[in-house]
């Protein structure tokens, strides 16, 4: 049989080619303006190039290295909390038939649906009653409403796609509970643990108003440290800013794709993995 | 030995559900029970204030303004839904059908997932501002030939800028969302579809589509959701006049002292009821569909 090879259209291409630029371009202005201070209106390139924006970030008035030290906190007590919460509830849901499962499933999701804001209002007033919560605990919990959402989707979709076939196998083996999560669900669940805990990550990193609101104003993270900046225009400080921002995202995105590289490298997981999908594909029709 | 009795296993069947206790609770103490400490707080009087009645909050809400106001907030949203919505499917759809060429064109597709809506408002509004990028470019290729002949964008009256900057963030979650069930669905049904006589616009039509929807929808309900409540991106990028309730609500929250605090949880409960009914609204029509016949799956 002849394949025939269809080539784009130019209208299709036209489009690819301007959304891509849609999206790409809004970064070159952002990495001029962080080294330059003037820049007026019809010239594309700034004539004078300075790096006050930077050292101003680095300086003790810029908060930066705090506003870096508080996102991370706040991120690594999320993701925690993330995991102690999520899996076992995504594997619940995954492999158990129980009444009201619809039910419990969306209150878990939830917060996807329903905008959290007012949630977290309430949850500020409890914590201001109860004084004794640490700041970062607060703040962690009010980013654990936000996150858990895609957490418990990303690990409740693995556990569908392994299915229950090795469990049964290994129970029927003898293997105690935890022996079949460490031994064969975790091996298998863990491309889906490190892209929940990407988003997670990325998710808290970027939250604005829940960690002021929950915070009180008080806790500088990045996004709070940036925000005035961004609203008073000073773009140059602001653009540096932003940078910054990126370092840790990207430094997530090399650590992801560094854990998965390393993963698929082992041949067990591989060979698990194919039959999972394979079993999958044969229990969907 | 080898008959299960039936308390035997009933129990170890609940057993097996306790892992889903922690997070269960999690969000019913603080997502559902936070909502409900907010919606007595906002039912609070403030004598000290002269708000003696317990609804004063709400009273305070019934006007020409306010009204106004949610009608902006739920157009401007449902426009970001529905607009990234389709243009989410549409590059999805050609992503899948060339991604083995394409590469590159994934990674710039998914590269503003990391980003935040902080972040994203403040690269749109640098470059589609009067003094901007774009109209430099403008003016550098002839097309504008002062600042104030490049259309306002930001900070204008029907709020582009903003849809702008949702759709930078939206359309690549959406394509993040559906890309691996419509490379999934084209891998099963394409052969079958050609063997029929399909050409791929009509499998994309009757067979993608239709399977895919519940989940198209569900997820432009999440960005629906999103951008009723979320702030950053109106507080930047709107004029003041604009009215965009999460702008209004953080205002008083945050400017206008305690005995306002009850106020702005009003503003903020009306969002949540909104985006509920909304939601239910669609469930009902999903269920309907199904009812139908048009279950695929």
């Amino acid at each position: 049989m002849v394949k025939r090879i269809k080539s784009p259209g130019i209208i299709t291409v036209f489009f690819v080619m301007l959304f891509s630029l849609f999206l790409l371009l809004p970064f070159v202005p952002l990495i001029i303006w962080s080294f330059t201070k003037y820049w007026p209106w019809p010239l594309l390139l700034p004539e004078k190039w300075s790096m006050d924006s930077w050292r101003y970030l680095f300086s003790a008035s810029g908060r930066a290295g705090e506003g870096l030290f508080n996102s991370l906190i706040v991120a690594v007590l999320t993701l925690v909390g993330n995991m102690v919460l999520g899996i076992p509830a995504a594997r619940v849901l995954a492999q158990n038939e129980f009444r009201g499962k619809m039910i419990v499933f969306s209150i878990l999701l939830a917060p996807l649906f329903i905008p959290y804001t007012v949630s977290i209002m309430g949850m500020y007033d409890f914590a201001i009653r109860l004084d004794f919560i640490n700041d970062y605990l607060s703040v962690a919990f009010a980013h654990l409403i936000i996150t858990l959402p895609y957490f418990v989707a990303t690990i409740w979709f693995q556990f569908r796609l392994i299915g229950a076939k090795y469990q049964e196998a290994a129970a029927s083996l003898g293997a105690s509970v935890s022996k079949i999560f460490f031994w064969i669900e975790w091996p298998l669940l863990l491309p889906a643990v490190l892209l929940g805990s990407f988003l997670v990550m990325v998710i808290s990193f970027s939250q604005y108003l829940p960690t002021w609101i929950m915070s009180g104003g008080t806790m500088l993270t990045i996004p709070v440290v940036i925000f005035p900046f961004a609203s008073s225009g000073n773009s140059s400080i602001v653009s540096a800013y932003s940078l910054l921002f990126f370092v840790p995202i990207l430094v997530l995105m090399l650590v992801y794709f560094l854990l998965m590289r390393i993963n698929s490298r082992k041949q067990f997981i591989n060979r698990g993995e194919d039959i999972a999908i394979r079993t999958n594909k044969h229990s969907n029709q | 030995m080898w008959r299960i009795n039936k308390k035997g296993y009933q129990i170890n069947n609940y057993k097996g559900l306790l892992g889903i206790l922690p997070a269960l609770l999690f969000m019913l103490i603080f997502f559902i029970g936070g909502l409900f400490h907010s919606l007595t707080l906002s039912l609070e009087r403030q004598p000290l204030a002269g708000q003696e009645n317990r609804f004063w909050a709400y009273k305070e809400l019934m006007n020409q303004s306010f009204l106004h106001s949610i009608m902006v907030t739920v157009g401007i949203a449902a426009a970001v839904a529905i607009l990234s919505g389709i243009s989410g499917l549409l590059a999805a759809l050609f992503l899948a059908e060339r991604s083995r060429k394409w590469k590159w064109l994934q990674i710039i597709f998914q590269l503003p997932i990391g980003i935040p809506h902080l972040l994203s408002a403040y690269l749109l509004m640098q470059v589609f501002m009067q003094s901007g990028w774009y109209s430099r470019l403008a003016f550098r290729l002839g097309l504008v030939d002062s600042m104030e002949t490049f259309p306002v964008l930001i900070h204008d009256d029907w709020g582009i800028g903003i849809i702008l900057a949702y759709m930078w963030k939206e359309v690549p979650f959406i394509v993040l969302l559906i890309y691996p069930f419509i490379v999934k669905l084209i891998a099963d049904w394409k052969e079958t579809a050609e063997v029929l006589g399909g050409s791929f616009s009509q499998t994309v039509r009757l067979v993608i589509v239709p399977i895919l929807l519940p989940m198209w929808v569900g997820g432009m309900w999440v960005v629906f959701a999103f951008t009723l409540g979320a702030y950053e991106i109106p507080a930047l990028l709107a004029k003041t006049s604009f009215g965009s309730i999460p702008v209004l609500a953080f205002q008083e929250y945050s400017q206008f002292g305690l005995e306002r605090q009850p106020f702005a949880i009003a503003m903020n409960l009306v969002l949540a009821v909104i985006s509920f009914l909304i939601g239910c609204l669609l469930i009902y029509f999903q269920m309907d569909w199904f009812k139908k016949g048009r279950r695929i799956w």
